[in-house]
């Protein structure tokens, strides 16, 4: 008697332990990606927006994340490639050019694509057709201008940083970005220039995931759902994106 | 001498020339192509390291620029940098490969013969290093193989006229230095072969003096001019020799003229005849002896061929003799050969085969042999009637033993009867008339066997069977066979055999009694009175026995010991009264050798001999075992009521064997006294045993019992032989016919009784 108490204590320790491994296994620590700058993106002095709702949308189903910033396309290639675990924020659509992408359905937000300019004789509204009487200037890997952009020139920045200055070098008569991360990096640069509205066009972003992890998504997009509808997505929102609402000129 | 100067008045381009041309060509063109290859292969690595070169240059310098552009996927960058790569010597395709598949590329695949590489794309991510692609670059390497074939042909081509132009160079030299005076060299050896007396001195057209000089062509000059000299010497004394050569050869020929002379006149001296023969049969030569010895003249002979004058007419004879002759080169053989008139010449010819250069020829001497094939003929008619004469003898001895054997029959066995005869006792002194009788019977009828024996001997017809005989039971029987004789006399015989003597000799049973029974029955006759025998068998090392008679007579002399084993060799004991024929000896020692022993005798004057034999011991020992036939043979039988048939022309021996037979008890004696009249009986009555004369006139006893046995009322009754041919050949052609047994006269009566017992036995047995 004491030995079949003895074995079904040992049994079920054994069951236990091998429950708990498992789950290790599961809360591995998700690596994530993104392009964005800040506001979306994360500073070195903290968070961005994308990241703060990211974090907590994976902790609502018991996961962990780490978050990466890369440039262009290497966030794209890296998470379809496996060697990455999701691209925080992209348009729809991204996982036809990537067949071992996932989406997740709920969206991450909204994003406006939108012109600065900084001569003066250069009004709105500006349209994808109108760009042909101008130098266009963008960000290399935005995959919108890539295909949409039939300008009478097109001059490249590396990196966000170097966007602006175009403008300054006349190298470009308007630079192509979007509401956000133009409003954030037009502060820094601290040159006049001119966000043009109404936007050139705006899309719906999305979280994406490596199609290893597809079994997390249905409860990843329920939990984003619960944030916005608990709240906490708007006071995310409020502490990161709220303070670059700003839609005036900046002078 | 007259100095002989020529000069090259000739330029010809001969094959010295050619070879010489076309030597250097080939050995030049060798060296340059040997110079090419190494040049080329050298070129060609030295080429291929640099295109090795610019690839390591790319991989060190550009790689991290390269990995940064393709970290960020910068296309416009990675093109550029692409295609500036590209333009690196022989650097044709360059493409980046990610998961796989190209992403990008610059330059194009062009070329047939490549070289490729393939870099990996390593950038540091999370703390490491991550592979985000591979540099995939292709080096072309037609461009370097078309620079060292250019190369290849300029260098071959330039070489190629520099050695002809050195060649010809070469033997221009060669012909204005040598060539032409080496013409001339030959020139004046030609002369020299043709006139060897011609006294012209060689001298070739060339400066007296030279920087160089004597050189080479000199040494020449001056060797030949002396080999000049030295031929015109020899040349001398060739004709000195010759003419000593011619003396000494007509010496020789005169020398073999008189030799051929001496040999004419021996060969025409000789009684013998001599002729040659071609192989073709063609008589060649002939010498006045042959020619008297057939009658023909010499110039008769040589139109003749050898089968005009061989009388043999046997043409396998013939052949044979002239394969043995061309086979072992001579051949000897008597034949006879026709004379001129038709008679005939006995001739012994010896015949050798003789080869003078390639032809062969048959050298014969020809003896007449006529006088000698007389006295041949004389000689073998002689030995015929000896011959005859010789078996008519032998004859006559074994026809007499037979006539006495017959009657000396009826006189023991009649003897033996009285003797036994218990019915009729006799007087004592009637018994010892009786003794008498058969002990002279029995001397006489040992004498008559001897002679037989004798006279088999001598006709070659003695015949031994040998078999393993155990030697102890023998010799005991044999000395208790002798000891009432001994007794007699007072002699003592002591016979000493060892105590587990099983030796067992490979002899003739009835041959080895014979032998021991003579050697004792000397020991007992030559004997002292009250004397000693002693008998002795000794092992010898090589596997043999001795049996040795020792007595203590009075000895030989050593002169007569050779005598003693000859026949009818009785020495002195002839005037001594005692009884002998003189051929006991000479019979035992013809016997013990043809049983493979030998026999010998040792003597001391005054003191006693001792005769002694060696047999060799048998492997095997001896299978019949005597004791149990024995036995069986001298138990009487308890008779019924027995009919015994004899059949037997000679009345005296029907009336002893009647008496023998019937003294045994139930016995009916029916007598036949012929062979017919016996089958007649035989079918009638139904005897239980017939005994068969063999002797019987009209039908013999191999023909009565042959009928006995086709007969089915007969055929079962057993037959005895009786005969008085005691041969064993006879005894065993008897036993191969079917008789039961085979008795030989005298009849011994116990011998007869115990044959009637166990064969009377046997039936009842049956029954």
């Amino acid at each position: 008697m004491r030995h079949f108490f003895l074995m079904c204590v040992m049994t079920a320790l054994a069951a236990f332990a091998s429950q708990a491994s498992t789950a290790d296994a599961a809360r591995k620590r998700l690596q994530l990606t993104t392009v964005a700058q800040p506001p979306l993106g994360s500073t070195q002095q903290g968070p961005g927006f994308l990241e703060q709702v990211a974090r907590e949308a994976f902790r609502r189903i018991g996961r962990e994340i780490d978050v990466a910033t890369l440039p262009g396309e290497r966030s794209l290639i890296n998470t379809e490639s496996g060697l990455d675990d999701g691209d925080l924020m992209r348009a729809p659509g991204f996982e036809k050019a990537y067949p071992d992408l996932v989406q997740v359905p709920e969206k991450m937000g909204d994003m406006d694509f939108v012109a600065y300019a900084k001569r003066k004789d250069i009004k709105g509204p500006i349209t994808w057709d109108t760009l042909s009487n101008y130098v266009v200037g963008y960000a290399v890997g935005w995959k919108i201008y890539d295909r949409k952009v039939k300008a009478r020139d097109v001059a490249k920045a590396r990196t966000l940083d170097e966007l602006f200055p175009l403008l300054d070098l006349q190298r470009a008569d308007l630079i192509l970005i979007d509401r956000w991360q133009g409003q954030y990096a037009a502060r820094m640069h601290g040159a006049a220039v001119r966000l043009i509205e109404p936007p050139l066009a705006s899309s719906p972003m999305f979280m994406y995931l490596n199609k290893k992890h597809a079994a997390i998504v249905p409860a990843l997009s329920r939990a984003l759902a619960a944030m916005k509808a608990d709240g906490t997505y708007q006071r995310i929102y409020n502490s990161t994106l709220k303070p670059f609402e700003l839609r005036q000129e900046i002078p | 001498m007259k100095p002989s100067v020529a000069g090259a008045k000739t330029w010809r381009f001969d094959g010295l020339a050619r070879h010489l041309i076309l030597s250097l060509i080939l050995f030049s063109s060798l060296i340059t192509a040997l110079i090419t290859a190494i040049d080329l292969y050298s070129d060609y690595k030295r080429d291929i390291g640099g295109i090795e070169n610019r690839m390591r240059f790319i991989r060190e310098s550009y790689l991290p620029t390269l990995v940064e552009s393709v970290w960020v996927a910068d296309k416009v960058q990675i093109d550029t940098q692409l295609e500036g790569l590209s333009r690196l010597q022989d650097i044709e395709y360059l493409a980046i490969g990610v998961a796989g598949q190209e992403r990008w590329r610059a330059g194009a695949l062009r070329s047939k013969r490549r070289i490729a590489s393939d870099i990996p794309l390593l950038r540091n991510y999370r703390g490491r290093a991550v592979n985000i692609g591979t540099l995939h670059i292709v080096a072309s390497v037609d461009n370097v193989m078309d620079r060292l074939w250019n190369k290849l042909l300029e260098t071959l081509l330039r070489n190629l006229g520099k050695s002809f132009l050195v060649a010809v160079f070469m033997v221009f030299i060669f012909q204005r230095l040598a060539g032409r005076h080496l013409e001339t060299i030959a020139r004046h050896l030609r002369l020299l072969g043709r006139e060897p007396h011609s006294a012209q001195v060689l001298r070739l057209d060339r400066p007296a003096q030279g920087r160089w000089r004597p050189d080479t062509l000199d040494d020449v000059v001056s060797a030949v001019n002396s080999m000049h000299q030295d031929i015109g010497r020899s040349h001398a004394e060739i004709l000195a020799l010759n003419a000593e050569l011619e003396q000494r050869v007509a010496e020789r020929t005169h020398d073999l003229e008189r030799q051929n002379l001496r040999n004419e006149l021996i060969l025409d001296t000789t009684a013998d005849g001599f002729f040659v023969v071609g192989l073709d049969g063609r008589i060649l030569d002939v010498n006045p002896a042959y020619c008297r010895m057939l009658g023909y003249t010499r110039g008769e002979l040589l139109q003749l061929m050898v089968p005009d004058v061989e009388a043999n007419e046997n043409a396998q004879e013939v052949a044979a003799h002239i394969a043995k002759i061309l086979h072992d080169g001579h051949d000897r053989f008597d034949t006879r050969q026709r004379r001129k008139d038709g008679s005939l010449v006995a001739v012994e010819i010896s015949v050798n085969l003789v080869a003078l250069g390639d032809e062969k020829m048959f050298y014969a001497f020809v003896r007449d042999i006529t006088e000698r094939k007389q006295a041949e003929q004389a000689l073998i008619l002689t030995k015929n009637e000896a011959e005859r004469a010789n078996a008519a003898k032998s004859e006559f001895l074994s026809r007499m033993s037979h006539e006495l054997r017959t009657p000396l029959n009826a006189v023991l066995g009649f003897g033996e009867l009285l003797e036994t005869d218990t019915a009729h006792r006799l007087t004592e002194e009637q018994n010892d008339h009786v003794r008498e009788i058969l002990h002279a019977g029995n001397h006489l009828l040992a004498m008559v066997n001897e002679v037989l024996d004798l006279s088999r001997i001598e006709s070659g017809r003695l015949e031994v069977s040998l078999e393993p005989v155990a030697l102890a039971p023998m010799i005991e029987m044999c000395v208790a066979q002798l000891r009432p004789l001994a007794a007699q006399r007072g002699i003592k015989v002591t016979l000493e055999l060892e105590p587990n003597l099983l030796h067992t000799v490979q002899a003739d049973r009835t041959r080895l009694k014979e032998v021991l029974l003579n050697l004792l029955s000397n020991a007992v006759k030559y004997n002292r009175e009250g004397g000693a025998i002693d008998v002795r068998c000794t092992p010898l090392e090589n596997k043999r026995l001795r049996i040795s008679v020792h007595d203590t007579g009075h000895g030989i002399v050593a002169d007569a010991l050779p005598r003693l084993f000859q026949p009818f060799e009785r020495l002195d004991s002839a005037y001594t009264g005692i009884q002998g024929t003189g051929i006991g000896l000479a019979l035992s020692k013809i016997l013990v050798e043809a049983m493979r022993g030998v026999i010998g005798v040792e003597s001391v004057p005054g003191a006693g001999s001792t005769f002694w034999f060696e047999l060799p011991l048998a492997e095997a020992r001896e299978s019949i075992p005597d004791a149990a036939a024995a036995i069986f043979a001298i138990t009487p039988i308890c008779a019924s009521r027995h009919k015994i048939l004899y059949i037997e022309d000679n009345p005296a021996n029907m009336r002893l064997v009647q008496k023998i037979v019937t003294s045994r008890e139930g016995i009916a004696f029916l007598e036949g006294v012929d062979g017919e009249a016996g089958l007649l009986i035989a079918i009638e009555r139904q005897p239980d045993l017939i005994l068969l004369d063999i002797n019987l006139p009209g039908m013999d006893g191999f023909e009565v019992l042959r009928l006995l046995r086709e007969n089915p009322v007969t055929r079962a009754i057993p037959v005895v032989a009786i005969s008085a041919n005691a041969m064993s050949r006879d005894i065993e052609r008897g036993m191969a016919a079917g008789f039961s047994d085979y008795l030989t006269k005298p009849l011994e009566v116990q011998r007869l009784l115990s044959v009637v017992d166990r064969i009377l036995r046997a039936g009842e047995y049956l029954n």
